[in-house]
């Protein structure tokens, strides 16, 4: 017979198992400052420890489910107390970093926040506030878990439009072995991070200094093969007439689009994209099998005679 | 410790999407499938290392064009130097394996694991999406040379694992492709005496497609049209054409055209190659004057007209294709080899 949960055993189990050398009784005293570092520092430690298993998933196992709703069997939601409001604080918190969604900055530090309705426009490189507290805090794992809700925000806004762009921070941000016990890997993931983010806005920023619109730097980009680069100024010739051609031979919005009308469109236009290339003398050769430019090149003209949808491995 | 750090690791990076673009994964793969090809690096190092001897002088040098031409160059020195000097610096980890593994079939799936492996870390440098562009020809590596130079203007440590990477990969491709000789340092005397065999063999066979061009080639200018119309026939002797025609075909640039033409051409598109060349003789002066180009063709042709059918059609089939090939001999101005056969003729004067 299953036993049934108390509200007094599910303090004493969270006691037990992870506050255990924490004097929680000095919350009912604090002041909302020393609330607010406290709440830092043992979201910080919960990330780091691992008893057996991630010592955060855990603790937010015993409130919400993975996809963030509260879990019906925690008599604790029941309670009414500063304690398990703080519980609730740390879960809110928690589950953010944990899942990788924007929240109001002003939680971790007053300032930080300029889009009180909108977190997710402060996660962004020139939240100069925020890259300064990234920096400095002593808090590395919420800094790196912080950082990586930038990158992930970065993504949302990239992938299926800017393809260059995207395996830049691909290998730039790479999570695979990141650990969050180790210190030193954590600063690198951080630095990696916030380098990416500013090296991508840099380049950008060229661009726009040259006139060009964001379709014709993409088309650059793929012409190059990577980014960053200086925009040579044949590359940036030759993707203007590019776009400018593709443009012209876009098939009516009317025309229903099909794999066999991709297929005779790319043919089409591929042969005039190669003469504007000879005719600048790039090193880019178009009539190959497969290579990093043509990949680009077709997914791009995919997306934009699919009319901006995301890319449909079936068409290629 | 470990292992709690793994399932940690495990359940931060679920992530949504945080991954490669489609068409970064397509490069993987191709590099991946045509492994075999991509990284057969023979070719580029011998003609690195004869850029590498060109460029020495240079340096030497201290005139202010060269001095300069040389800093231009930079980029291209730098690539050079580094690919020479890691060449084959790897081998010494292959070897390694080949003491683990020493059973054939277990060393080779080894190295195509490790191989795998390598390709992955590969692709994920920057530099990796050109890699595939590299040609064979001069200006290929030049670009990949600037392209790379720059990179490590930025991303230092990134060059110093390409060129690692590179040489580990194309190490283990060559023995995959059997062109190492470490797969043989232990081989025994009865495979090294096939080896040796097969080495043999392979010098002495006869190269068909020039054997055909050759004899054809001879016996077509041997027949007694040439004689007809030539203007000296003690010069121009059966001898003589025989000369030529090996001479012709053992230029090291028009042989391998003319032979190439010749196998991949049909029996009757291989008269183009006849009468350029008769054309080229033509014009060098080996046949007599105010001799015009189809009645040359028609006897080429048709050596005994008077004993064919003569009635309309027959001859206006005749008419066509004898028209048909003096037009190849009018062609052979236009023939690369053209001003070697007038060299060739002149020298005998």
């Amino acid at each position: 017979m299953k036993k049934e949960v108390t509200a007094e055993y599910m303090h004493q189990l969270l006691k037990k198992q992870v506050f255990a050398d924490v004097d929680l009784s000095r919350l009912e005293t604090m002041s909302s400052d020393e609330r607010r570092e406290f709440n830092l520092a043992q979201i910080d430690s919960l990330i780091g420890r691992t008893d057996y298993c991630s010592t955060i998933d855990w603790f937010l196992g015993q409130f919400i489910e993975d996809d963030g709703t509260e879990l019906d069997d925690n008599p604790l939601y029941d309670e009414e107390s500063v304690l398990v409001e703080w519980y609730l604080e740390l879960v809110s918190l928690g589950s953010s970093l944990r899942f990788h969604h924007p929240f109001d900055l002003d939680i971790i530090q007053p300032g930080l926040a300029q889009h009180a309705e909108e977190p997710a426009k402060d996660f962004v490189i020139t939240n100069l506030a925020l890259i300064s507290w990234l920096r400095e805090t002593s808090y590395r794992r919420v800094a790196a878990m912080v950082a990586r809700i930038m990158i992930e925000e970065e993504f949302s806004r990239v992938v299926a439009k800017d393809d260059a762009v995207q395996d830049y921070y691909a290998e730039h941000s790479d999570t695979s072995f990141l650990n969050h016990h180790d210190l030193s890997m954590c600063n690198d993931y951080i630095s990696g991070v916030l380098e990416s983010l500013e090296t991508v806005r840099v380049h950008r920023q060229k661009g726009q200094q040259l006139g060009l619109n964001d379709e014709q730097m993409r088309v650059t980009d793929a012409l190059w093969g990577w980014v960053p680069h200086d925009y040579p100024s044949e590359y940036v010739e030759a993707a203007k007439e590019i776009v400018a051609a593709v443009d012209k031979a876009m098939p009516d919005e009317l025309v229903i689009r099909s794999r066999n009308g991709f297929l005779k469109f790319k043919n089409k236009v591929f042969v005039k994209m190669e003469s504007i290339v000879k005719k600048h003398e790039l090193s880019v050769d178009l009539m190959d099998g497969y290579n990093i430019t043509v990949g680009y090149l077709t997914d791009w003209l995919l997306r934009k005679y699919d009319g901006g949808r995301n890319i449909n491995e079936q068409y290629i | 410790m470990m292992v709690a750090g793994i399932s940690m690791n495990n359940t931060f990076n679920f992530a949504r999407s945080n991954s490669f673009s489609h068409s970064n994964k397509l490069s993987y793969e191709r590099l991946l499938v045509d492994a075999d090809r991509l990284f057969s690096v023979d070719w580029l190092i011998r003609r690195l290392f004869s850029e590498f001897q060109s460029m020495l002088p240079a340096e030497a040098v201290t005139d202010h064009h060269l001095f300069f031409y040389s800093l231009r160059q930079e980029s291209e020195r730098w690539f050079v130097w580094n690919m020479i000097t890691s060449h084959q610096q790897s081998l010494g980890e292959v070897r390694a394996i080949h003491q683990a593994f020493p059973e054939k079939e277990q060393f080779f799936s080894q190295l195509k694991d490790e191989r795998q492996s390598l390709i992955e870390d590969f692709s994920k440098l920057t530099i990796s999406k050109c890699w595939d562009t590299l040609r064979d020809d001069d200006f290929t590596w030049r670009d990949f040379a600037h392209k790379l130079f720059d990179l490590n203007k930025m991303r230092p440590e990134d060059s110093v694992r390409f060129f690692m990477l590179i040489d580990y990969i194309c190490v283990i491709t060559d023995v995959l492709c059997g062109r190492s000789n470490l797969y043989y340092l232990d081989a025994t005397d009865e495979d090294k005496a096939l080896l040796q065999e097969y080495i043999a063999n392979e010098k002495s066979a006869p190269d068909l497609g020039t054997i055909s061009a050759r004899a054809e080639l001879k016996s077509f200018l041997k027949e007694p049209w040439f004689d007809k119309y030539s203007r000296d026939k003690k010069k121009y002797t059966a001898e003589w054409r025989e000369n030529f025609i090996d001479a012709l075909l053992d230029h090291e640039q028009y042989g391998k055209m003319i032979v190439d033409d010749w196998d991949f051409s049909a029996r009757n598109r291989r008269d183009i190659i006849k009468g350029g060349i008769v054309g080229c003789l033509k014009l060098a002066g080996v046949f007599k004057d105010k001799l015009s180009n189809l009645g040359l063709a028609r006897t080429i042709l048709y050596p005994n007209l008077a004993q064919l059918p003569d009635d309309k059609e027959s001859r206006k089939a005749r008419h066509k294709k004898s028209n048909t090939l003096s037009n190849y001999i009018r062609q052979g101005i236009k023939q690369e080899y053209y001003y070697w056969v007038d060299d060739y003729v002149k020298k005998f004067d």
